[in-house]
């Protein structure tokens, strides 16, 4: 569940610094959503790894992607951060065509991959400092400390990264991730490698950045760690969406991963006796539900 | 231009930090010119004749294990892509990576002019053109063997698929150098050298530009 970080560090205005966080009005979006992706297909040889994938994401909101090893959740992430080109379908991020113009949906997005995209030879604030240098931001070594030091990596800023254990650079490439300062975050498996203290960042991490306006997409197996933060979620099977809904109604199907268990899944109900549910009003604004039945 | 600067600081602090690896490829470098000595036997004047012609097989020899080093780093835990997707300029990370590789290369080749003194005793009269030559030969090299070097680190076979790819596009930069570099050692009376050293020009003229604009699509997926 979210709560605060065990990692110390000053306050967010401050931990900051020159970095001042982009308000919700810089984010010049045209369209009704953050992120629109309509009919994505992606192929690897002769198998389809997305087949007429559509995700719909307001501003300011977190949409989780739950399935299974091999359902698409890598390949989507990657489509929408501008690392690969579908082979079908449109992108529209924050009202610009993300497939015509890479550049400018790169601008926007920012993604936390399976690499590190880091460099295991230099030191983790040489990293930054390249991060910083290349986006044209001071790459001075007080204005890229404090993120380091937010991601518990104080002290350790002038140590190769090849003497990081898995966990360090999981925080490292996190460290990087709020250097770029996206719009629209995409977190692919963010629990992956992390500690306990790490889990409940991650969680305060989603938390802080919705409260900034800013678009959040996540791909975990961690489902009862993300699901509940997320306002939105889609379930893939095969590369197709086979449920809709919000992250906390996923089915107990996706929510255990179990390979046993079938993906087949009921519509979400609305809930009845307790306050109006955001999340759930906003289902309205994406498709309606696609529902699998697996023998 | 500013990106141009963060990586080519970027590719040169992975060169130094790598430089382990860069004296084991001039060691290398070395070994083939004592081998090729071997192979020519005691015969002072063919050692001679030979030598610009060995300097440069070596060098090339040398430079694809360099060039292929040098995408190492970024193929680790993808480095370049997630410069991309900053997004850096595509063309800015290929001058920097090609610049970073071009002083390699000429400090390889400055390297291997000792061992070529040692092995086969050429004329050094001219020494300063010789390291003219060396800088456009190295440049010569550096633009497309870092274009493909790029394509190469993307699939399997990259230390196969390199030096075939490579090879033959950089034939008149080879050409053209071991004739001017073997003018230089063995006397110029014709004065030949200069128009090899305009050919090596031209080559850079065409191939840095050409290989600048195309490195983008050929990183890109």
């Amino acid at each position: 569940m979210p709560g605060g970080s065990q990692i110390p560090g000053p306050s967010p205005p401050e931990r900051f610094g020159s970095y001042a966080l982009r308000p919700r009005q810089r984010i010049m979006i045209e369209s009704n959503f953050a992120v629109e992706a309509q009919g994505l297909c992606r192929r690897y040889g002769r198998s389809w790894a997305l087949a007429h994938v559509d995700v719909r994401v307001p501003a300011g909101q977190a949409l989780l992607i739950a399935g299974r090893n091999g359902s698409g959740k890598s390949t989507l992430l990657r489509i929408l951060a501008g690392a690969l080109r579908p082979d079908r379908g449109s992108l529209l991020v924050g009202g610009h065509d993300g497939i015509r113009d890479r550049e400018a949906l790169r601008r926007q997005v920012g993604l936390l991959g399976h690499a590190s995209y880091t460099y295991d030879a230099l030191s983790a604030l040489q990293n930054l400092q390249i991060v910083a240098r290349m986006l044209g931001r001071p790459a001075d070594r007080g204005s890229l400390l404090p993120f380091l030091a937010e991601l518990d990596l104080g002290g350790r800023e002038g140590d190769a990264i090849h003497t990081f254990s898995a966990g360090m650079r999981r925080r490292l490439a996190i460290a990087r991730l709020l250097l770029q300062d996206p719009a629209v975050v995409l977190l692919d498996e963010p629990y992956a490698q992390l500690d306990p203290a790490g889990f409940r960042y991650v969680d305060s991490l989603i938390l802080r950045l919705k409260a900034e306006g800013r678009t959040v997409i996540v791909a975990s197996h961690h489902l009862d760690e993300g699901a509940p933060l997320c306002d939105l979620g889609i379930a893939l099977d095969r590369g197709q969406v086979v449920w809709r809904g919000s992250g906390r109604d996923l089915p107990a199907g996706f929510r255990s991963l179990d390979p046993a268990s079938p993906l087949t899944v009921q519509e979400p109900s609305p809930r009845q006796g307790t306050s109006p549910d955001p999340a759930a009003s906003r289902l309205s604004e994406v498709p309606s539900s696609t529902v699998a039945r697996r023998a | 231009m500013s990106q141009l600067v963060a990586a080519l600081r970027k590719d040169l602090l992975l060169s130094w930090r790598s430089r382990a690896q860069a004296a084991a490829v001039v060691v290398f470098g070395a070994t083939a010119l004592l081998l090729l000595s071997f192979a020519v036997g005691p015969n002072a004047a063919a050692l001679r004749q030979l030598a610009g012609g060995f300097l440069w097989v070596a060098l090339l020899f040398s430079s694809t294990l360099a060039l292929a080093e040098s995408f190492r780093a970024e193929t680790e835990q993808k480095g370049m892509e997630g410069l991309l997707l900053l997004p850096a300029n595509p063309v800015s990370l290929f001058y920097g990576k090609a610049l970073a590789n071009w002083l390699q290369l000429m400090l390889m080749g400055m390297g291997l002019l000792p061992v070529l003194i040692v092995l086969y005793d050429p004329d050094l009269g001219r020494l300063w053109e010789l390291c003219g030559i060396l800088l456009l030969g190295t440049a010569g090299l550096s633009a497309p063997g870092t274009l493909y070097a790029g394509m190469a680190a993307q699939v399997r076979a990259q230390q196969v698929l390199l030096p075939l790819l490579l090879f033959p596009l950089v034939v008149p930069v080879l050409l053209a150098a071991v004739k001017a570099s073997s003018l230089l050692l063995l006397g110029d009376p014709m004065g030949q050298a200069g128009s090899w050293a305009l050919l090596l020009l031209a080559f850079n003229g065409i191939y840095w530009p050409l290989c600048g604009l195309l490195f983008g699509t050929v990183i890109e997926e």
